[in-house]
């Protein structure tokens, strides 16, 4: 087991950094994709790719470029400390061979001297400062005096026999010194022998072992299942606490705008695997509220996703309604997209305990809300495999056992089992065209009044025939300013409410 | 006769030069007049009601010269509620989908040592892996 473990872990290392390079090089024409091809572009993608410069830019200008439409230009040199101009390495591990790179002079006599140098560090876990260098070792130079060539030069250097092929990570730093005059360096075409093993993304450091115990490519650290193959990441919605979705269930007729008919809390967690594919929906369901008489159903459907990449539902609650049938996978029967009933009659899920309704008069026993965790696992074979793009969480009521009746938010789509006769009819005002699911409006009057609320946290609804305007101060202006005003409108921020005017738990 | 005549060509004059103009006023309405029930509310046809707005977030991906696969975070400023997490190949472009509450105008990407705050404009938001280039000081 422990020898498994052990070829597992080489594997992980060996699959999570692919050796594809054996040089390490650069030729100064790179700049990212979409970033225009200058000068400043071309040497911030170096710098991104884990390359460092020490008073060198790049450079366009044609008197003074290599090969290509760009190369490196020093700064004037004026000592020979090496630390003074440079080009230095992303970290490697160093193999056989010479380190190649061209250079010219842009003044055949405006110097003293002119010397290249070459020297490699090893890397330093302990050092205090954030690239983790060790010292730096000299290892071979090149000089040059008066008349300095102005064309092209091939330099090479052997790599030091002391870390070539040592299976360590050391960086290469080439040094453009001098003393008197100004003449500069123009640099191209850096090859070092080595396999690349720089992190761009762990601020260029070496290439790390990463610990993964299951084997997924998702690092243990953060892998949310370390242990698990088949599950990596959670996705939350709402991303913190939960969400209030409120609803009127007098449709297709206005309603008295209490939004307490139903009541629920939400919030669920979509699994992704290291492919970024869910495998399945944890659903936590808190109903609070029935403000109404009507044995109301729940159900959501997850719009255009073909129920057959459902595997199974499991944690709803139905019981018996004629009107439910599912299929062996728990999704509803005679859907065009996946539709799950939660519970067919809200008053099993929060039975009445006398007087108008449950939860919505302070002068009436208060019901503990019942909580409900539901599972759908999806399908993650191949191309029938689902992203996080795909889910698209469409929850309504049905009125009353009647399964054509729905309600939903506003401006989503019914499901394929609405009563299409009922659009257009009292106070709705959905398009038509319903049966071809190309409506732009569903589930609002004239005015665009809508039949339920989706709400950010786990806010109070309004007592029984409160009008939600008496219990949310500044729910119209938010409305009417077509949302640019109280976006906060829901929060107990002081102010927004009427605490008189909502059902607060006694 | 011609000062009656002219007596009554100056009080005709007066009569029109005092005839009151009926200038027509404004309707007065009061700027600060609310919907107080629900049903009086007037909202625009395209007004969304959710109090969450999807928003996506372009990625410009990095050309690397070893592949760095790793988790990319998308949370809110403050780090404390993350929107996104997923697997990333960083010299990938793709849209990230998220959703986040209405009032929030950035978010933070986080990938490995690179964190950047961005911008959301028009449920739209772009990150690049590109560092910050710092000014190399001349010697």
């Amino acid at each position: 087991m422990k020898f498994i473990k052990i070829i597992l872990t080489f594997l992980i290392v060996s699959s999570s950094v692919i050796v594809e390079a054996q040089t390490v090089s650069t030729d100064c024409e790179t700049a990212a994709p979409l970033a225009p091809r200058r000068p400043e572009n071309c040497q911030a993608f170096d710098i991104a790719n884990c390359w460092a410069f020490g008073a060198v830019t790049y450079t366009t200008n044609a008197t003074q470029r290599i090969t290509g439409t760009m190369s490196m230009r020093s700064n004037s040199p004026t000592n020979l400390d090496p630390s003074a101009c440079w080009v230095k390495s992303p970290w490697l591990k160093p193999g056989t061979g010479n380190i190649t790179f061209k250079i010219k002079f842009e003044a055949a006599a405006a110097a003293t001297i002119r010397r290249v140098i070459l020297s490699y560090c090893p890397y330093n876990a302990s050092s205090i400062t954030a690239h983790k260098e060790g010292t730096m070792v000299l290892f071979d130079s090149i000089s040059y005096a008066p008349n300095l060539p102005l064309t092209a030069q091939s330099l090479s250097f052997a790599v030091p026999s002391a870390i070539a092929n040592s299976g360590q990570p050391y960086k290469i730093r080439i040094s453009f010194v001098g003393s008197g005059g100004t003449t500069r360096y123009n640099m191209d075409d850096f090859v070092i022998p080595g396999t690349y093993w720089a992190d761009p993304s762990n601020s260029c450091l070496p290439l790390p072992v990463i610990q993964d115990a299951d084997a997924d490519g998702v690092a243990d650290a953060e892998d949310a299942y370390p242990n698990d193959a088949s599950r990596a990441y959670n996705n939350w919605y709402p991303a913190a606490g939960k969400g209030t979705l409120m609803y009127e269930d007098l449709w297709p007729s206005m309603g008295d705008y209490d939004f307490n008919d139903y009541v629920c809390s939400y919030r669920y967690n979509l699994v992704t695997n290291a492919s970024n594919k869910v495998v399945e929906m944890k659903l936590n369901i808190t109903s609070r509220a029935i403000g109404a008489s009507n044995r109301n159903g729940f159900a959501f459907q997850l719009d255009n996703l073909d129920p057959s990449k459902i595997l199974t539902v499991s944690g709803t609650s139905t019981n018996g309604a004629e009107w439910v049938s599912n299929a062996a996978n728990g999704t509803e029967n005679g859907q065009t997209y996946a539709n799950v009933i939660i519970f067919d009659d809200a008053f099993k899920m929060l039975p009445s305990p006398g007087g108008s309704g449950v939860n919505v008069d302070l002068n009436n026993p208060y019901v503990t809300p019942t909580e409900m965790n539901l599972t759908i696992s999806f399908t993650t074979a191949g191309a029938a495999a689902i992203g996080l793009s795909d889910i698209s969480f469409n929850p309504y009521i049905i009125i009353n056992q009647e399964r054509g009746r729905e309600v939903h938010l506003p401006n989503f789509a019914p499901s394929a089992k609405a009563n299409q006769a009922l659009f257009g009819t009292e106070d709705d005002d959905s398009s038509k065209g319903l049966g071809k699911m190309v409506s732009l409006k569903y589930y609002k009057t004239k005015n665009n009044l809508p039949w339920a609320l989706s709400v950010e946290g786990e806010v109070p609804y309004p007592t029984e025939k409160t009008d939600i305007l008496g219990a949310y101060l500044h729910l119209a202006e938010w409305a009417e300013s077509n949302g640019t005003v109280y976006t906060n409108w829901f929060t107990s921020e002081e102010g927004n409410r009427n605490n008189t005017k909502l059902y607060i738990q006694p | 006769m011609k000062i009656k005549n002219l007596f009554y060509v100056l009080l005709l004059l007066t009569i029109v030069s005092c005839k009151k103009e009926y200038v027509e006023l404004p309707e007065v309405t009061s700027p600060n007049e609310k919907a107080t029930s629900f049903r009086e509310l007037n909202t625009q046809e395209n007004f969304d009601w959710a109090t969450q707005k999807n928003v996506a977030i372009s990625v410009q991906g990095l050309k690397t010269q070893v592949p760095i696969n790793r988790t990319i975070k998308v949370s809110s400023v403050d780090g404390n509620t993350t929107y996104y997490t997923g697997l990333y190949l960083m010299e990938t472009s793709n849209v990230l989908a998220i959703k986040v509450p209405s009032p929030v105008t950035e978010v933070k990407v986080t990938y490995g040592s690179i964190e950047k705050i961005v911008k959301i404009a028009a449920n739209k938001a772009n990150f690049s892996f590109m560092p910050d280039v710092v000014e190399i000081p001349a010697q």
